[in-house]
């Protein structure tokens, strides 16, 4: 064979060899997608962030709950504000931030008006549509109604009482504790929002409210809490966190001092058919305070008498009865629940994570705009708020949880919290 | 308590699915004879010497004289895992070593006329992961084998032309184990336990699918042309074969260790006392799923695979004396794999499968140098598409592009003796893929993917031969 010839052809076939080569292994093969390259919209510290807490942590509105609302709740706001992606009803089961969403219209399904007790869908309090599905591979908020700070690392101790918001512990969390989906999360941000739960029981109790038999004293809190805090810290994956103090119940619009049924008692129409006593006027000092405390009137008692009133029918409210939350009782409540929220700062001291007071955003609430959270429901058919906000804009048809837009507020003064404690830059919703 | 079986029996069918396509692409590096495989799995246009021809192009036989024995053997060991990313923890793949057989028998009736046998296992491997991955779902232990048994003839029509037909006789057999999800499970009609609660891939019993000794026939045909004394041309089909499986699936259960609070829903909705903790594994057992005619009784499950069609073209450039280059482009027809149907003994409705899987393409180039009158030097590159889409990447199939890579050693002891060796190096581009499956019913989409697959596999091959 020629020796050119056999050149040219051994130069051809290794041509053609690296060209098949250099085609087929080209650039992007040889450099595939790598994990870094898929990671999550967020920084580092809120790639698995998890939201404890209680029934507002949870998307609770108007006594009811389902996807809808779950999706409205402020950790979802503020998981979507730290660049997650979070999950639609539609697509609810495939996103950086899930949440175990109830279907629709909800478990039980939530008021649409207070005053009929319509439940969306008119369905009743007992109805449940149970969860959506598929089920999210992992779960972000890891709150439920009823979510007692004892409760978060445990199931079956025998403080915990039985209550009908249980349900919900598995509903949304199936055999774990919050505390024990936190660990298998292995997460690196949390928001604990507990100790208005313990509290409130002894608010909405229909038979005597404010009892302290029904909610734990502060010694008995703080070591749940403290226990709490223990199990967090030995999380290594844990780079920050937020506690999140317990909302001041009787701040809540659910319950009215006897003053403001007492001012309403002497308005017409009522003044002639509603007669409201004097011990509803009692108060009581507050320790440590220049405030006092007055009895409340819970709404679920004091509604019944004002429909008799309205409709013409002599009423008297009396404020002696079990039925409604003494001055004194009152005051323990609110002593107990500084108490609590004395220990949680403390704990966020000691873990070095910034501590968040929800009464400082509801008290500046209530004072730049009464209609906000009103301190008497809109009972009358006049007033504007009566239908749609009954109990002020900032909540819902329950009048103990926040409303939507309310959310998004309590949203922004954590984002604000982080980002001063985390130098986080997180865009806040309400510029 | 109502139980279905749709999900499960869902679960293992999408198992069996993958696997057998993981099995045939995902590990199908025709390492079926050491010399082709040292020269980049090209063999089309120009045959050993050692009757893998028969697979490679049964035409090659044709002008061979007297007997030609060859068996050889691959181990090949594959590694790779998954990388989640929520928890960029990865999870590794447990693979052992899996040796793949090969023999081949030739003997040249005439200088024009030649038969052959040859047995290989184009699908016999499979993949294995520990049982705390959370893939295990779909399948952690799986093992599939398809031995081809091919009587074979060929002829030299002469003027360089040879070509040569086999018959296929294919006997499969697959094992396919995974655990079953509760959350899945129906525990009252139309309502899972995960609906209640069970949180997601809470797993409740071990399901193992084994079948033996399906049965399928096909053809392998060829053609080459020497069309000088420096350059042939070579191509061939292999149609695509249908196995019937018939299997039995088991189930043993596992236990969960879930022990729901009091006041949950599911006690509610059994009307179980609501005031006491729940035990899932007392409910489970009251059940009696696993007596003969339940869901998770040991049953029969008959369900059709088919092997798709293959087809290479090629050809082989003699440069010189010493060196060789060859060219080989595959064609491999896995758009056959659409949709899948199979039959649970206890479940009333046939289920079908979508698969959408599409035609791959393989690239590969081999160049074959004489050192020696006796040794030879090989070398060879590879590139294969992916067949499975982006949807369907699953533990059982951590299948993508990939780039291989060989080197490859024969030696001529005497006339009569020779031994190949080869070694294979598989990288595959790292590829998104999935731990969960849709719901039963529905298409897998690409939301589901949630992590990185890796994967790659060295390959041994050794093949001795004799020539009388």
């Amino acid at each position: 064979m020629d020796r050119s010839l056999r050149l040219n052809r051994f130069v051809a076939g290794a041509l053609v060899a690296a060209t098949l080569i250099v085609s087929a292994c080209d650039k992007e093969s040889l450099q595939p997608p790598t994990a870094s390259n898929v990671s999550f919209g967020a920084q580092p510290l809120f790639t698995r962030y998890v939201a404890m807490g209680n029934s507002i942590t949870s998307g609770i509105q108007s006594a009811g709950i389902n996807d809808s609302l779950q999706l409205l709740a402020y950790p979802v706001l503020l998981a979507s504000q730290m660049g997650l992606e979070i999950p639609t009803r539609t697509v609810s089961w495939t996103s950086e931030w899930n949440v175990p969403l109830m279907r629709g219209p909800g478990c039980p399904a939530p008021y649409t008006d207070l005053w009929t007790q319509t439940r969306l869908g008119g369905t009743a309090s007992d109805d449940c549509a149970y969860r959506s599905t598929p089920i999210p591979t992992f779960i972000n908020n890891v709150a439920y109604a009823g979510a007692t700070a004892l409760e978060q690392t445990t199931y079956y101790d025998p403080a915990i009482p039985p209550s009908v918001t249980d349900v919900f512990r598995t509903f949304l969390l199936g055999g774990s504790t919050p505390f024990e989906v936190v660990k298998k999360m292995q997460a690196t941000f949390v928001t604990v929002w507990s100790g208005s739960t313990d509290i409130d029981d002894a608010l909405t109790d229909e038979t005597n409210p404010g009892d302290p038999s029904l909610y734990p004293d502060v010694p008995t809190f703080t070591s749940w809490y403290t226990a709490l805090m223990d199990s967090l810290n030995t999380l290594e994956s844990l780079e920050g966190g937020v506690l999140i103090g317990a909302v001041n119940v009787t701040s809540a619009p659910y319950v009215s001092p006897g003053g403001a049924y007492f001012l309403a008692s002497q308005q017409p129409p009522l003044d002639a058919f509603l007669t409201v006593l004097p011990n509803c006027l009692a108060t009581e000092p507050i320790p440590g305070t220049a405030l006092s405390a007055p009895v409340y009137v819970p709404f679920h008692y004091g509604a019944p008498i004002m429909g008799a009133a309205s409709a013409g029918v002599p009423t008297t409210l009396d404020c002696s009865v079990d039925e409604v939350i003494s001055a004194v009782e009152a005051r323990d409540m609110i002593v107990t629940v500084a108490g609590y929220n004395a220990a949680i700062e403390a704990a966020a001291d000691a873990r070095g994570w910034p501590y968040w007071d929800p009464n400082v955003l509801l008290l500046a609430l209530q004072q730049q705009d009464p209609s906000s959270i009103r301190l008497f429901p809109a009972y009358s058919p006049a007033d504007p708020q009566h239908d749609t906000e009954p109990f002020g804009w900032a909540l819902s048809l329950d009048g103990l949880h926040p409303s939507s837009r309310a959310h998004g507020l309590i949203a922004d003064a954590l984002i604000i919290v982080i980002n001063t404690a985390y130098s986080a830059g997180i865009p806040v919703i309400f510029p | 308590m109502s139980r279905s079986l749709g999900v499960l029996s869902t679960a293992l069918l999408l198992s069996l699915a993958f696997s057998e396509t993981a099995a045939a692409q995902g590990f199908s590096v025709n390492e079926h004879g050491s010399c082709v495989m040292g020269r980049g799995g090209t063999g089309v246009a120009l045959p050993c010497a050692d009757a893998s021809t028969i697979l490679f192009n049964p035409a090659g036989i044709a002008g061979t004289l007297g007997w030609t024995v060859a068996a050889g053997v691959t181990p090949i060991y594959a590694g790779g895992g998954f990388t989640n990313d929520l928890y960029q923890t990865t999870d590794e793949l447990d693979n052992g070593v899996v040796p793949v057989p090969h023999a081949y028998v030739s003997y040249g009736i005439s200088s024009k006329l030649a038969a052959g046998f040859g047995f290989f296992v184009p699908y016999g491997l499979g993949t294995q992961w520990k049982t705390d991955f959370d893939g295990r779902f779909l399948g952690y232990d799986n093992n599939l084998q398809s031995m081809y048994f091919q009587p074979t003839l060929a002829y030299d029509v002469g003027k360089g032309v040879k070509i040569g037909a086999g018959f296929d006789f294919v006997v499969g057999s697959l094992k396919l184990t995974q655990r079953a999800d509760l959350s899945e499970f129906e525990a009252a009609p139309g309502i899972t336990f995960g609906q209640v609660g069970i949180p997601f891939h809470s797993e409740f019993s071990d399901g193992k699918l084994e079948a033996h000794n399906a049965t399928g026939f096909g053809g392998n045909f060829g053609i080459s042309w020497d069309a000088t004394d420096w350059i042939s041309f070579g191509a061939r089909y292999m149609t695509r074969v249908k196995l019937d499986y018939t299997g039995t699936a088991t189930f043993a259960a596992v236990p969960t260790g879930i022990v729901l609070p009091p006041g949950n829903p599911l006690s509610i909705l059994l009307q179980l006392p609501p005031d006491q903790p729940l035990p899932m594994d007392a409910v489970l057992e009251q059940a009696d799923l696993y007596s003969e005619g339940q869901p998770l009784s040991d049953q029969e499950v008959k369900t059709s695979i088919t092997m798709p069609d293959q087809g290479v073209v090629g050809f082989a450039l003699r440069a010189t004396p010493k060196f060789t280059f060859l060219f080989d482009l595959q064609w491999m027809n896995w758009s056959v794999f659409d949709t899948l149907r199979a039959e649970f003994e206890y479940q009333d409705e046939d289920l079908v499968l979508v698969e959408n899987y599409r035609d791959t393409y393989g690239l590969r180039f081999g160049v074959d140098w004489a050192a020696t009158e006796k040794l030879a030097v090989r070398g060879g590159y590879l590139y294969h598409g992916a067949a499975a889409p982006d949807e369907t990447v699953t533990a059982l199939l951590p299948e993508g592009v990939r780039n291989e890579f060989t080197l490859g050693l024969g030696y001529q002891f005497s006339p009569m003796f020779r031994a190949d060796l080869a070694y294979q190096h598989l990288q595959q581009n790292d590829r998104r893929g999935r731990t969960r499956d849709a719901l039963p019913g529905q298409a897998p989409t690409v939301e589901l993917n949630s992590g990185i697959y890796k994967f790659y596999a060295h390959l041994f091959g050794a093949t001795l031969s004799v020539h009388f």
